[in-house]
């Protein structure tokens, strides 16, 4: 088994292969790429986690068949740094593999093809075309807020629905939530949302930066499928009950704010200097003006007065100010607002004048 | 019912029979056979008791009192069963005096073995003694004999009429042990009788009437433990606690060298086991317990005794605030003890080292640092000398109310001579001189000193550890955990101005706690919410009750909010106490205090040292790093000399 490749196409895989390989496992064979020859022309790139699954099929010249698995992140490494602009890969006897490019030769262990993983496959899926920038904008509205706490594994993702016009995701870790809408034209139709796994998501979003245009998107429980730019990813997704997410999005908080996005923004990234992971920052509303304190023992305090539209009686809220940060960093329009109900009330902060996008997040008592 | 068709009649048991099952409960082994017999001996007033085994007790116990002794009559009625002399009305169960009371003790154990009884009444008038010789619980000879006043047994052949329960005894060695282990419990309650314990013809227990406890423990315990033992004693709502503390380098892996006394009982009680582990803290690591002696004083009507045949089990009719009571003496005991700050070389033993950090100038002089050969000799005469002087001085400082008066038998303390007039000061620090065993567990610097701020530090070592020289002796400080020592300290106190700050959580986290759980939960509520946990009763089901989590403490940074909750609901369902959370919050804090601070391998200069060394005076410092291990070793420079061979 030999092949001949172009160094740069030979990357396009190799990239998102060595970032899925997971070199932590427990089956040393997770952190190998399999490279396996399909025809004369085509050269087979995998690589899989078991949950997160790459196929890149890249344009070579093949001598053979069969293929060889080595090291993922080694591999993606010595081809970065080959001078030449073709490389040649042989597989010698017990499962070395031989790389070339000019006069540098290198030789790698590697692990037989016959011992890699079975990945997922797409064939009876029934694939969409969609927009791939609408989908990664949505994933980027959303990643921040997906919990990390793997007991709740619920909430280690983002839930995607889907009824073929309209998309929306959704995540939360339990302290805030933020929510997207957006028009997805020949989106799958789904009954029920999905929740997808947020080293899933990441993947996703690495494929989707390659993309121009559309991309190919199914959905076959229990894996979400995509394809474009001669990259196939399978993505295993979280099997469970997402919470209920709408119950806890307040509708008719009193007090309504309207502020500039970059004084808040600003503003909170200030007070962040003085507020400790345990201790938040407080958002006091005024006569035309929002105060935002922070106080810590060990560095000081800070106070700032910022100007906003205010409707609604005083009240001072506290916060995890990354929260609000993440939330505020992810609008783009001129001034955001603000729906603060009591003191310890859920806040929803959304873009003004768009309905798209919403974050909420919880108060911390102070 | 088969093969059994044998329609048994039901009729009441013989005497024997009864007293041989009533055996079972309290003739356990010859141990407990020996605490029955001493605990007699002890109720009818004897000032000497003489114990005597062989072949572990299996052979022959032979108890000998100077007690009131009994008539012939007595001596007679005292084998039936539930005749005591100790018991008249149930009333008189809570007002007990005695160790007996159920009068089950001595016909159990002649009806399970070949006792001789020998006894003569106080006052009788003649010298003849009555004995008599009972076999399995029935008598075999009455004579008159030639005796002093007072009470012998003698129980030979323990179980020699139940094989089938004589096999479940262990060898000699063990039995002997066990034996050992029990008198000395005695001995250790009893300090003004005088208790020997002879196995064979080798006495080896001889503890002569002391008048106070301080030297029934070194008696007991022996001069090398009891050189470690701090005691202490206070009153906590009516209960009096004494307890006699070992330095935390003699926690052993099991509660063995942790005795427990209520009211001159000896009893075992988790919950006051636990209340002395708190009272330790973080000096004694997880899985291994201290060496104590803690002698619990209640109204007599405050504790229900009748609850354990053997009587190792005792009910407080206010247990929380017992323990509330241990808690607090040996807390304050181990704050002021001379070991505060363990030391790794004192383990080691045999090694000396100079406490002169507060040692008056005039006397500095006087010791040589360099405790030459002729130095020493005469600093530990010098020091025998001054010892019970010193002890006489310490009895004499005013006790302060619920205040904890130490009596340390080793160099003085400085925390207890702090209020002691000026002069008396200076006298008591002439015994801190380098005394070849006392030494070890000598007097430190307290708190609150400036100990850690007037050593002057020489360098570092591995990156990792500071060297400090103070008077007499090399310092050397693990880094990382003095400073996250002093980072805690700050975290802690802040914690105690107000309450953590709480983070609310959108969807409430439902919880299943059992019943145990869930009452503790419903108990401390106000605490776990002062903490951040704020709980929602959900309603029950099947055993489980589901609460709603709808807050979070905010600073537990990765740490899961569940699993967090149940560690505290489950401590507070161990101990029943309030107090488990301040320690969960104390290991929380510890965990984000070990993140902020200087690691092994960081680069200190001198001027960081110093600050660090400065900072460390302030803190309320026990020695240990927030994860148990030691913060300083000291070297005394004697030591340093004697490895040198000068």
């Amino acid at each position: 088994m030999q092949f001949k490749i172009k160094k740069t196409e030979f990357l396009k895989g190799l990239r998102l292969a060595q970032s899925i390989a997971d070199r932590k496992s427990t089956m040393p064979m997770l952190a190998n790429v399999l490279l396996k020859l399909e025809g004369e022309n085509q050269l087979l790139v995998v690589a899989t986690d078991l949950n997160v699954s790459l196929s890149a099929h890249l344009q070579s010249k093949n001598t053979g068949e069969g293929g060889i698995t080595v090291g993922a992140k080694a591999l993606h490494d010595i081809i970065t740094n080959l001078p030449g602009e073709d490389v040649e890969v042989k597989r010698a006897d017990n499962n070395w593999a031989e790389i070339r490019s000019g006069k540098v030769k290198y030789r790698l262990v590697g692990m037989p093809d016959r011992d890699f993983p079975k990945v997922p496959d797409p064939t009876e899926s029934q694939f969409q075309n969609v927009d791939a920038s609408t989908l990664r904008s949505m994933i980027d509205h959303t990643l921040f807020s997906v919990s990390n706490d793997e007991t709740r594994f619920h909430l280690n993702g983002v839930l995607f629905e889907s009824d073929g016009d309209n998309s929306r995701m959704v995540s939360t870790d339990g302290h805030r939530l933020s929510k997207i809408d957006k028009a997805l034209a020949g989106g799958p139709k789904l009954t029920a949302g999905v929740i997808i796994p947020k080293k899933g998501l990441l993947e996703i979003k690495r494929t989707l930066d390659g993309i121009a245009g559309n991309c190919e998107l199914a959905i076959k429980t229990p894996f979400l499928f995509l394809q474009g730019n001669d990259i196939h990813l399978a993505v295993k997704l979280i099997e469970s009950q997402f919470p209920r997410y709408e119950a806890v999005i307040p509708k008719n908080n009193e007090r309504k704010i309207t502020v500039d996005r970059g004084l808040l923004l600003d503003a909170l990234k200030r007070a962040l200097l003085m507020s400790s992971e345990t201790r938040g920052v407080k958002v006091s509303l005024g006569e035309g003006q929002l105060m935002i304190s922070s106080d810590n023992p060990d560095i000081g305090e800070v106070k700032e007065e910022i100007e906003a539209q205010v409707s609604g009686e005083e009240v001072s809220v506290g916060f995890n100010p990354k929260y609000v940060v993440d939330i505020l960093s992810q609008i783009s329009t001129e001034t955001v607002s603000v729906e603060i109900g009591g003191e310890l009330d859920p806040v929803v902060i959304r873009p003004s004048g768009e309905l798209d996008f919403l974050g909420v997040v919880m108060p911390m008592r102070i | 019912m088969a093969g059994n068709e044998v329609q048994r009649e039901i009729q009441v048991l013989p005497d024997v029979l009864v007293n041989q099952i009533a055996a079972g409960e309290v003739v356990e082994r010859p141990a407990s056979v020996v605490k029955e017999l001493v605990e007699n001996a002890l109720d009818a007033g004897a000032s000497h008791i003489s114990v005597e085994i062989e072949g572990g007790g299996k052979t022959r116990i032979r108890v000998l009192d100077n007690g009131v002794g009994m008539s012939a009559s007595a001596a007679e009625l005292a084998l039936q069963r539930h005749a005591t002399s100790k018991l008249r009305a149930i009333e008189d169960l809570f007002g007990l005096g005695t160790f007996g009371f159920r009068g089950e003790a001595l016909p159990s154990i002649a009806s399970v073995s070949k006792m001789t009884l020998t006894t003569r009444e106080r006052g009788d008038g003649t010298i003849a003694a009555n004995q008599i010789r009972i076999e399995g619980g029935t008598i075999v000879e009455r004579a008159q004999v030639g005796a002093p006043v007072g009470t012998c047994i003698e129980v030979a052949d323990l179980l020699f009429n139940v094989p089938a329960r004589r096999k479940f005894l262990k060898g000699e060695a063990t039995e002997t042990s066990h034996i050992t282990d029990v008198v000395s419990k005695l001995a250790l309650a009893n300090p003004s009788v005088h208790i020997r314990l002879k196995n064979r013809s080798r006495t080896t227990l001889n503890a002569p009437g002391h008048t106070n406890y301080e030297d029934r423990v070194q008696a007991v315990m022996g001069t090398r433990l009891g050189a470690q033992i701090e005691p202490v004693c206070g009153e906590y709502g009516g209960v009096a606690v004494q307890v006699f503390l070992g330095a935390p380098d003699l926690a052993q892996s099991t509660t063995r060298g942790l005795q427990i006394f209520v009211g001159k009982r000896p009893i075992r009680d988790r919950g006051i086991l636990h209340a002395i582990m708190q009272g330790y803290n973080e000096l004694i690591p997880r899985g291994r317990y201290p060496v104590a002696v803690v002698l619990i004083e209640t109204p007599k009507s405050e504790v229900d005794v009748n609850v354990h045949p053997q009587k190792l089990e005792v009910r407080f009719s206010d247990p929380q605030l017992v323990y509330a009571a241990v808690r607090q003496v040996v807390r304050q005991g181990v704050l002021h003890a001379p070991w505060g700050k363990p030391d790794a070389t004192a383990a080691e033993g045999g090694q000396m080292r100079v406490i002169a950090s507060k040692t008056p100038p005039g006397l500095r002089g006087d010791m040589p640092q360099e405790a030459s050969a002729l130095a020493k000799s005469y600093a530990r005469e010098h020091a025998k000398l001054m010892l019970p002087w010193g002890r006489k001085v310490r009895d004499e400082a005013p006790p302060a109310p619920r205040a904890v008066r130490s009596k340390g038998s080793g160099p003085s303390q400085n925390a207890l001579v702090a209020n002691a007039p000026k002069e008396v000061e200076v006298k008591a620090s002439a015994t801190e001189m380098p005394l070849p065993t006392a030494g070890k567990g000598s007097a430190t610097p307290e708190h609150g000193s400036e100990f850690f701020g007037s050593l002057r530090y020489l360098g570092q070592l591995d990156r990792t550890y500071l060297l400090c020289e103070a008077d007499g002796e090399l310092v050397m400080l693990d880094q990382h955990a003095a400073h996250e020592r002093v980072e805690l300290d700050k975290l802690l106190s802040r914690y105690r101005e107000g309450t953590m700050p709480v983070q609310k959580l959108l969807f409430p986290q439902t919880i299943a706690l059992d019943a145990k759980q869930a009452t503790a939960a419903e108990a401390h509520g106000e605490q776990l919410a002062a903490l951040g946990f704020e709980l929602d009763d959900f309603g029950d089901g099947g055993g489980t009750m589901t609460y709603a989590l709808k807050a979070v403490p905010s600073g537990l940074r990765n740490a899961e909010p569940e699993a967090v909750l149940r560690s505290v609901l489950d401590e507070l369902v161990r101990t029943g106490q309030g107090r488990a959370i301040d320690e969960i919050v104390e290991n929380l804090l510890a965990t984000v205090a070990c993140h902020s601070v200087v690691r092994a391998g960081d680069t200190l200069s001198a001027q960081e040292v110093q600050s660090l060394l400065v900072a460390m005076d302030s803190v309320d410092f026990r020695g240990a790093a927030p994860h148990g291990r030691p913060v300083l070793l000291r070297i005394g420079i004697s030591e340093i000399a004697r490895r040198f061979g000068r």
